[in-house]
């Protein structure tokens, strides 16, 4: 599982830091950049917290891009 | 608006995976130990005198737990938890003088006829237990230092 761009590109439009997303979808900091880095592959909950989070998609953040299939 | 996916000990999905890897792992090293120390036994060779070859085994199955909780950032956020860890490291080091004593003023001796005694057992766990607290002293200063890393 590669690094997940997508999701700190959001996240860093959306101005926030690794622990304030933590806290807006209710999870540890360490769990965020687990997921950003690619390892650690959440459940669908959380995805769609972090999707609501960063006003976005599941498609938006989660979906493998072509380069990434 | 602030979700709530943390459980009532204030862990979240990932953690809670870790950390049921990390009793597996524990429970491994638990059923090894007892596996070779009932191998040294039946070879008639006592490495340990009395409860202490137990004692240390569980503390050793113990320990490895511990220090992967503590590395994976993986402990309950609760300060009553976190006080059991520093607890842990005054046990340790009062037995750790308590050893010290017994060695330098009373010169009593680690083994006996080739077998750990209570001083010497006595003593590895005390350093078991304070490597566990300093470990976890030295991982929170490292998460305080490296929060707002990227």
């Amino acid at each position: 599982m590669g690094k997940n761009l997508r999701m700190k590109a959001a996240r860093a439009a959306k101005g926030l830091t690794q622990q304030e997303l933590a806290e807006l979808v209710g999870v540890t900091r360490q769990t965020v950049v687990a997921i950003e880095k690619g390892d650690y592959n959440p459940t669908v909950r959380l995805c769609v917290e972090i999707c609501r989070a960063l006003g976005t998609t599941l498609d938006g953040l989660f979906w493998p891009g072509e380069d990434e299939k | 608006m602030k979700k709530c996916l943390l459980g009532n000990d204030g862990l979240d999905e990932r953690q809670l995976l870790l950390r049921g890897n990390v009793y597996k792992h524990s429970l491994i090293v638990l059923m090894a130990l007892l596996l070779a120390d009932g191998f040294l036994k039946g070879e008639g060779i006592v490495w340990a005198h009395g409860m202490w070859g137990n004692i240390l085994i569980l503390w050793a199955g113990m320990g490895v737990g511990m220090v992967e909780f503590i590395l994976r950032d993986i402990l309950p956020r609760s300060p009553r938890q976190n006080s059991l860890y520093i607890m842990l490291g005054i046990c340790g080091l009062i037995l750790l003088v308590m050893g010290s004593i017994h060695i330098f003023a009373e010169h009593e001796p680690l083994t006996e006829g080739g077998a750990l005694n209570t001083l010497g057992a006595g003593l590895i766990q005390a350093a078991v237990m304070i490597s566990i607290c300093l470990l976890f002293i030295g991982r929170r200063l490292w998460n305080i230092c490296h929060r707002d890393e990227e």
